[in-house]
């Protein structure tokens, strides 16, 4: 029954949108009631009440804090020591002034009237300061989050270029980008979204460079919707797409600073989401999602030949198992005549059918794939190991599957493995069953009916207006300049201009000085 | 936000423009030249190139007529009337939609899928083409932006590939007299070619959404036209013969087996080329939904953006029902009636009414005693002009009823192969094939003799040389043959990768069976043919010299 009044009374001081209607009174004991009714049962919430004395007479104050995300040190340091006892005989006469200007040892206070937001600081991770007799808190910000540091990046790591990678830090990510873009005009924009978690967002973008309309689309979508909680940028992701019915990602999520950096001097905009290591930036279209920053720090050549390679694989690993699956059932007039005796003499002892065997084997590897994912790190590697080696070998001496099966399913894999992203893996991986499918009922015309229908999904696609399937579409709209960055990585010097999603005056990116 | 301005940029009209003509284009101009203008096919084409360059033209000066877009000019100025035209417009679009679906599906079934029924051929196509109209037309143009090259790479790599099989005295240029003039069967060869590459009437509701380079667009798209039909008219009668493109409309695909990659790296590079050749179909089918779509939607006021999809849905389903509708024999009459002396009056008609109604409405507005003075300009003479020329043309008359007949017939005639395809172990793959007259028999029946790969103990090059089994029987027809082998070993012979045929005696004795495998698929037309007499042949030349020696 008093659990049931104490619910009720907390009911009461939130509206309908979870957020506390109530206001900070002058009054002390009023607002530590508020307090007192909202972190019952919060064993971490620590609470204090001072009395601070002044010549005026003694002042009561009260401080709360979430233990495990706050600086105690720092909250005693810099708050109750010159408060209590360094700043204790001075004379001002108004005392909220007093701790705010001259005793409070930190930059980082400021005073807020709402009691949403204090409430909001307090949670995370910041000290709330109450002074009987104003209705307003001071917040200071005393943030210690548990975090881990700044890792090599391991999920897209690259053979040239910084190795660092972001952190689930909000604060430690937007500073890796600053600390690579100096300039006052990379503006930070921040907010919070989720009702419940109240996860912290930066929306950073170059203000001289990002369309506006950009940048107020993407603000706009991330304040349309009231949801409980965003635990990462992958969420958010699929709340402000406008076809989540699409496999494809039309933002590209990162864990590389520099590719961050890359993308906002591009004209593009940056969105970093507190707890989540994974940047996602907007605009973004199928040719990005296959580059890598190696590109650009190897030589033009190089970097050219790595992104053919990557877009042929991309190939493979849709389409491989769906054409073997369509030229040996339907058309196997393709394939060369001793090849095809191979083929056919190695399935003499298989017993299913080719459909099957593939579809088999490619079951087989997602298994071991996703075993390796969910297994701690060595143990992960230990089960692919022996996945391919032992299982593929028992599987074709079983004459579950011939060993051609074997390599198409391999090839297929290797050729997954080398798409950069892999959000984007994925949806190739996914994308190869459906060809599969239609190869199988319908040979090379299935086959090619498959791929019209990824081809016509991807043609309608875009990412906040720029054509996912740019620059091989839309060229030569709007003075669109995306060939030099495309398959080819032209030269630095050559790639004078930024793509599309830049404003128009600011197009140009190189020029020699004093031009 | 950057793009989604209802325009299309100067690479996308062209490539509509080439994807929605090219595609039916290549495969049935030689076919049709061939076949109605016999050694005049030449003339043919050229006469016909000349008619379809009127009638460009026409379309041209149609679309700079209505800068809003046809459609909606034909929805604004022309009322009630205005609505039936467009409905009449969308029901057009949706029969030469099921056209071009039930020729392509057929060719499919005959190449491909020989043990499909053609249904479901047709109503995976037609759902796919339905898919593909959904959009508006930025996202068109998109699409055939991005599919351009999947068409464009594979047909230059035949251009490539085969050029050395082009025989040019098959192009020597025959007598003419005034017997051939006044025949008809020359005009109806050049009349079949402007009706096969009608489709450029489209090109009416796309020209004029790019409004800075109408006329380089417009030429750069007739040129490429004329310049793909010009080349896949040498290629295929080139290579093929008059003789034996006469006999089919599919046979032009048999060009894409004279194409293949050195060291057999792939062995028959025709079935890919034909695979992307489906892409050019796609457009082509595709932009007649994508247009009947449009015409319903505006005929019944719609929202676009909402209920299209409906009228999509309904448009796919009507395209379907047109198909079924071709089983009976007199919509096939009328389909075939209104192809020949209609389609392309009513494609030239309308807009010229519109453009009547748009300009006395003009006038009417501007009705000032300078402005009733003002005469109709010395361009629109010319178009005009070229109007009734193009209809007097149409009225000249056709007789290619045979050639419209053998497509939407087609859907009746066609029956799937009742074997279905084996699995790779259940084949018996045919090295050799010799064939011999059956004199103890009737004049029909031959003795065939297969020999076939034993790959029981087979282990690549390392296991020295393959052994073979070998089975004879005597049959009337190869594909008899093939019934026999399978009934009496359990197994398919496979003659996909068939390396020698033999003739005993003279090949002249086998000519129904070379017609026979000249409509097999499967079998390479790359493979040697050797007579007892010493004689050897690749498959194609023989074919070949089969089809222009022996007359049928």
């Amino acid at each position: 029954m008093a659990n049931n009044n104490q619910n009720t009374n907390v009911e009461s001081l939130f509206d309908s949108n979870n957020k506390l209607k109530v206001n900070i009174k002058p009054s002390l004991d009023e607002n530590v009631s508020v307090l007192n009714t909202l972190f019952d049962k919060c064993g971490d919430a620590v609470q204090k009440p001072f009395i601070i004395e002044r010549e005026q007479g003694p002042v009561r104050i009260h401080i709360i804090y979430i233990d495990g995300l706050t600086d105690n040190g720092m909250v005693e340091e810099t708050i109750i020591k010159p408060v209590s006892y360094e700043w204790r005989y001075e004379n001002e006469k108004d005392i909220w002034d007093s701790i705010l200007y001259r005793e409070a040892q930190t930059v980082d206070i400021k005073e807020e009237t709402s009691f949403d937001l204090v409430i909001g600081s307090v949670l995370k991770g910041d000290t709330a300061i109450f002074v009987d007799g104003y209705a307003k808190a001071l917040i200071m910000s005393t943030k210690k989050l548990p975090l881990r540091g700044i890792n090599t990046n391991d999920s897209e790591a690259g053979m040239r270029g910084p190795r660092d990678s972001f952190n689930e830090g909000f604060r430690q990510s937007t500073a890796l980008i600053r600390r690579r873009i100096r300039d006052s005009k990379l503006k930070v924009e921040q907010s919070f979204i989720g009702q419940r978690s109240r996860t912290d967002y930066a929306i950073m973008y170059l203000s001289d460079i990002a369309k506006p309309e950009l940048v107020e689309e993407i603000k706009n979508r991330l304040e349309k919707y009231d949801i409980d909680a965003i635990y990462d940028s992958g969420m958010a992701e699929h709340l402000l797409e406008e076809t989540p019915y699409s496999p494809f990602p039309v933002f590209q999520s990162t864990t590389r600073p520099d590719k961050v950096a890359a993308a906002i001097t591009e004209g593009r905009v940056a969105i970093v989401f507190d707890n989540s290591p994974e940047v996602i930036i907007a605009p973004a279209n199928f040719n990005m999602l296959l580059q890598t920053s190696d590109d650009y720090y190897n030589r033009w050549a190089v970097g050219t030949f790595a992104r053919i390679l990557r877009y042929i694989a991309t190939f493979i690993s849709v389409t491989l198992p769906g054409f073997y699956v369509a030229i040996t059932v339907y058309q196997s007039e393709i394939i060369p005549t001793k090849l095809l005796y191979a083929i056919s003499s190695a399935r003499s002892l298989v017993t299913f059918p080719i459909v099957l065997e593939v579809l088999i084997m490619e079951f087989l590897f997602e298994l071991l794939r996703e075993a390796g994912i969910r297994l701690p790190g060595p143990l992960g590697n230990t089960i692919g190991v022996v996945g391919g080696l032992i299982v593929g070998q028992s599987a074709v001496e079983a004459g579950i599957v011939s060993t051609m099966v074997v390599i198409v399913v391999a090839l297929t894999a290797i050729a997954s493995f080398a798409i950069p992203n892999e959000v984007f893996a994925s949806v190739f991986r996914l994308l190869k069953f459906f060809i599969l499918l239609t190869s199988a009922c319908f040979g090379l015309y299935g086959f090619i009916l498959g791929l019209l229908i990824i081809a016509i999904h991807l043609s309608e696609l875009t990412s906040f207006g720029v054509p996912y399937m740019a620059p091989t579409v839309g060229g030569g709209i709007n003075g669109m300049a995306g060939s030099q960055d495309f398959i080819v990585r032209s030269p630095i010097k050559v790639m004078v201009n930024r793509p599309i999603w830049a404003q128009k005056k600011s197009r140009r990116r190189l020029k020699q000085k004093g031009e | 936000m950057y793009l989604d301005n209802g325009k299309i940029s100067t690479r996308q009209v062209l490539r509509i423009g080439i994807l929605e003509n090219i595609p039916i284009g290549i495969i049935l101009v030689p076919f049709i030249t061939t076949k109605l203008a016999g050694p005049y096919h030449i003339f043919a084409l050229l006469f016909g190139l000349i008619l379809f360059s009127l009638y460009c033209l026409i379309i041209y000066g149609f679309s700079r007529s209505f800068p809003l877009g046809f459609i909606d000019t034909l929805h604004t100025s022309m009322g009630l009337f205005g609505r039936i035209l467009e409905g009449v417009y969308s029901l057009r679009y949706i029969i030469k939609a099921s056209l071009v679906a039930l020729f392509f599906s057929l060719i499919v079934q005959q190449y491909m899928l020989r043990s499909f029924n053609l249904w479901v051929i047709i109503i995976s196509f037609v759902l796919i083409c339905g898919y593909g109209s959904a959009r508006d037309i930025e996202k068109r143009g998109r699409l055939l932006e991005f599919l351009f090259w999947w068409m464009i790479v594979p047909l230059i790599f035949v251009v490539v590939f085969s050029i050395t099989n082009i025989q040019w005295d098959v192009f020597s240029i025959p007598k003419m007299d005034i017997s051939v003039i006044t025949s008809g069967n020359l005009w109806a060869g050049s009349y079949g070619v402007l009706i096969v590459l009608s489709s450029v009437e489209l090109m009416i509701m796309t020209i004029y959404r790019e409004r800075k380079h109408q006329w380089k667009n417009s030429l750069n798209i007739f040129i490429w036209i004329v310049i793909a039909i010009i080349l896949a008219y040498i290629y295929v009668v080139g290579i093929l013969g008059e003789g034996w493109v006469r006999n089919g409309q599919g046979s032009a695909l048999n060009v894409m087996q004279a194409s293949s990659f050195a060291n057999g790296t792939i062995e028959r590079l025709d079935y890919p080329i034909f695979a992307f050749w489906i892409i050019g179909i796609f457009a082509t089918a595709s932009g007649f939904m994508f247009y009947a779509k449009e015409f319903a939607g505006s005929m019944l006021r719609l929202e676009r953006a909402k209920s299209y999809k409906w009228v999509t849905f309904a448009t796919t389903l009507l395209v379907l029902i047109t198909m079924i509708l071709y089983n009976v024999s007199w919509f096939r009459e009328f389909v075939v009636a209104y192809i020949l002396w209609a389609d392309i009056a009513i494609s030239i008609l309308v807009p010229s009414i519109l453009w009547i109604v748009q300009k006395s409405k003009q006038i009417a507005k501007q009705r000032t005693p300078k402005a009733a003075a003002k005469k109709i300009p010395a361009g629109n003479v010319i178009k005009l002009f070229l109007f009734m020329a193009c209809t007097s043309v149409i009225l000249t008359g056709c007789e290619g009823e045979d050639i419209v007949n053998d497509l939407v017939g087609g859907i009746s005639q066609s029956n799937a192969i009742d074997r279905k395809t084996p699995s790779l172990e259940g084949r018996s793959y045919v090295i050799r094939l010799g064939i011999s007259t059956d004199t103890e028999a009737s004049e029909s029946s031959y003795g065939f003799a297969f020999e076939t790969a034993d790959l029981s103990e087979y282990s690549g090059d390392a296991g020295g040389s393959l052994k073979t089994n070998s089975y004879s029987c005597k049959a009337t027809s190869v594909d008899e043959a093939i019934e026999l082998f399978f009934s009496e070993n359990g197994t398919t012979p496979d003659m996909g990768h068939m390396e020698t045929l033999l003739f005993d005696g003279d090949w002249h004795n086998y000519t129904e069976l070379l017609k026979e495998l000249s409509t097999m698929p499967n079998i390479s037309k790359a493979i040697s043919v050797t007579d007892s007499l010493g004689s050897e042949y690749t498959l194609r030349e023989l074919i070949k010299t089969m089809y222009d020696t022996v007359s049928y």
